[in-house]
């Protein structure tokens, strides 16, 4: 199923949103004591000059028994223009190896726009979602539901999920394309356990696993193998699985310490590890500084090669992403949170909202940089 | 094998598997939080809800770098709110 | 054959008939505690002094001759927030009957409880005790945990739930408790 989605659509949902919430406020006494609201501005920069402006909406809601949340992400994607003179080895390789549509508009900036959409719905411990993203050659949905629950005294929450997401993808048509209509399924099984260990800490294990069958390489990427440009290919089929621990202690002098570690692995032999801290302390009342630290480290896919010697590659399989590669990355972050009601702000609106500025850099093996900088401003109704 | 013998053999699995199960579904704890001492447990700097939209943003951007997924499910723990 | 059978129902009744005995002792026993418990909890709660909002102290062992709801609550506690402006109104209707309802914050900070009832304009009164005090020592495991003490002090019912049937039957029983004829609680009902 393919919707387009236009700018009107686009405003067509949001006014029946701001509708249904506007009549949901008018009966507030009596229906929910929790409504907030926020707005989040990322940009993201990186090395290879792509630019990504992403301008979210989020609304929440506490009813009675349950609750609704809703969110809504516009993202402007702009991949640079080839500069190396045309003809010249660089451009070649450029636009062989392209991720994007590039015949006729090598030497344009290539500008992509994304709408995605996510609601989901809380009651008890039962969570019911829907997700939607759209963009000019690729549709994503997804349905997830959960269920979770306090066992053992309110220590223990279990909780089971799964999700099934189906992608819709239509590469743009041009002299490099390669691949017609494709689409893409992902089913999605988790199990989590939280617990609380003492007064200052808590501990959340986990395990997923993802099957995915369908496209699952970049149909606008050539590769070179057995000295010719040939299509890039991956298997139809990949399973992934990972496990994960995440340790939150609470310290002395108002700060916490989270700590986390992720295993990977897939049937692609693709193995990771990642290890991330984050270092919360409050500065004064109402405002908390955050500084992050992540590691991550990946071997290689089975059929990664950095040359092919034939063109069918490995097994039929050939990559040209760096993403089935051995690579390591680090990210660093810092960021600073504002609750202005605990500030004692003594202005209207102002005194029920809440800031937020993050800055995170990343870098990688692959001589690959990037920077995300995100502010964020909540309202408690 | 004798009814005795299936008998005795439930119950060493039996003996030998609750306490692994217990262990297992218990965790760490050893003792029980109270009420009254989770407050610590629910600010915002100690909360995996806090952090859960954020995470889940960076996860999808890592993605699209990076050759793994996951580590983001969960929810719920902490409150002992009824 | 039927010997040994027989002698196997006979040792199986005997040990049958000891487990029951074991576990109606344990439960008199129980209820012989849990009555000794209330009676101390009843105590805690009558001298434990407390602080209100605005600084005056005072303990439950003023209100003798009223009937009085105590909730303990705090303000990172959703559910607890979501009771209080019914226990709000509940203070206003037990008032006109000699009763009171008195909210209790267990957070660790009184500014927090503060703003809470400023932001919902609660006219009951809250006093402010943190996590190490009455809430410790009553080892509450739950919160919003609500006692409504008799005229005399004593514990008439206590509950932990939030759904609407459980702050129904609260309601119930305070109100109930301070439409009864005072005299009557004083004498132990003889009039």
């Amino acid at each position: 199923m393919r919707v387009q989605l236009t700018s009107k659509t686009v405003g067509a949902a949001l006014a029946a949103g701001l509708c249904l919430s506007g009549t949901v406020t008018a009966r507030a006494e009596t229906w929910f004591d929790e409504q907030t609201a926020g707005c989040l501005m990322q940009y993201f920069t990186d090395s290879d000059h792509v630019a990504v402006r992403s301008a979210i909406a989020d609304y929440t809601v506490a009813l009675r028994k349950a609750s609704i949340a809703m969110h809504y992400n516009n993202e402007r994607v702009v991949i640079p223009a080839i500069e190396s003179p045309p003809g010249s080895q660089e451009a070649v390789d450029a636009i062989t190896t392209a991720s994007r549509p590039i015949s006729g508009n090598a030497y344009s900036d290539f500008v992509k726009v994304r709408n995605e959409f996510e609601g989901s719905y809380r009651q008890g411990g039962i969570e019911a979602g829907y997700y939607y993203s759209g963009e000019s050659d690729y549709i994503g949905q997804q349905v997830r539901a959960s269920v979770d629950r306090d066992l053992r005294g309110d220590q223990l929450n279990v909780s089971v999920g799964a999700s099934y997401g189906w992608d819709a993808i239509e590469p743009v048509q041009d002299d490099d394309t390669n691949t017609g209509a494709s689409s893409k399924k992902t089913t999605h099984f988790n199990v989590v356990a939280t617990q609380v260990v003492t007064p200052s800490t808590m501990v959340r294990v986990g395990v997923e696993y993802n099957l995915v069958n369908g496209l699952q390489h970049n149909p606008y990427r050539n590769v070179y193998a057995g000295g010719t440009n040939v299509p890039e290919q991956h298997p139809d089929n990949r399973q992934r699985r990972d496990l994960f621990l995440k340790v939150n202690q609470y310290l002395p002098n108002r700060s916490s310490l989270k700590i986390n570690y992720r295993f990977y692995n897939d049937d692609w032999d693709i193995q990771s590890h990642e290890i991330g801290t984050r270092l919360s302390q409050y500065l004064v009342r109402g405002i908390y500084a955050s500084y992050e630290y992540r590691w991550y480290t990946q071997g290689s896919s089975y059929f990664y090669r950095n040359e092919y010697a034939t063109v069918n590659g490995i097994d039929g399989y050939r990559t040209g992403d760096y993403r089935m590669a051995v690579l390591a990355s680090h990210l660093f972050g810092v960021a600073l949170d504002f609750d202005l009601e605990k500030l004692e702000v003594k202005v209207p609106v102002l005194d029920r909202m809440g800031l937020r500025c993050n800055y995170e850099r990343y870098f990688n093996s692959n001589n690959y940089s990037a920077n995300f900088l995100t502010t964020q401003v909540t309202y408690r109704f | 094998m004798s009814a005795r013998n299936r008998l005795r053999r439930v119950m060493v699995v039996i003996a030998l598997g609750a306490p692994l199960a217990a262990l297992l579904l218990s965790g760490c704890a050893t003792t029980s939080v109270r009420a009254f001492q989770r407050e610590r447990l629910t600010d915002r700097i100690m909360t995996f809800q806090a952090d859960a939209s954020d995470a889940a943003r960076r996860t999808k951007s890592l993605e699209a770098r990076e050759g793994s997924t996951g580590g983001n499910g969960g929810a719920g723990g902490g409150c002992a709110c009824n | 054959m039927l010997g040994k059978a027989m002698e196997r129902a006979r040792r199986l009744a005997l040990w049958g008939l000891a487990l029951v005995a074991v576990a109606a002792s344990a439960q008199a026993g129980g209820r012989t505690t849990n009555a000794r418990v209330q009676t101390e909890r009843a105590e805690l709660l009558r001298t434990h002094v407390m602080q209100s909002l605005d600084g005056k102290k005072s303990s439950m062992g003023e209100f003798r001759g009223e009937v009085v709801v105590v909730n303990f609550w705090a303000s990172w506690c959703r559910p607890c927030r979501r009771e209080l402006p019914e226990l709000n109104q509940l203070h206003a209707e037990l008032a006109k009957q000699g009763g009171r309802v008195i909210a209790i914050s267990i957070d660790e900070d009184p500014r927090n409880a503060r703003r809470f009832v400023r932001d919902h304009k609660l006219t009951l009164p809250v006093w402010h005790d943190g996590p190490a005090g009455l809430a410790q020592q009553l080892a509450l495991d739950h919160i919003p945990y609500t006692i409504v003490l008799n005229r005399d002090g004593s514990i008439a019912f206590a509950t932990s739930g939030v759904e609407a049937d459980d702050r129904a039957e609260l309601a119930a029983v305070a109100k109930r408790l301070a439409a009864a004829d005072p005299r009557a609680a004083a004498t132990g009902g003889t009039q």
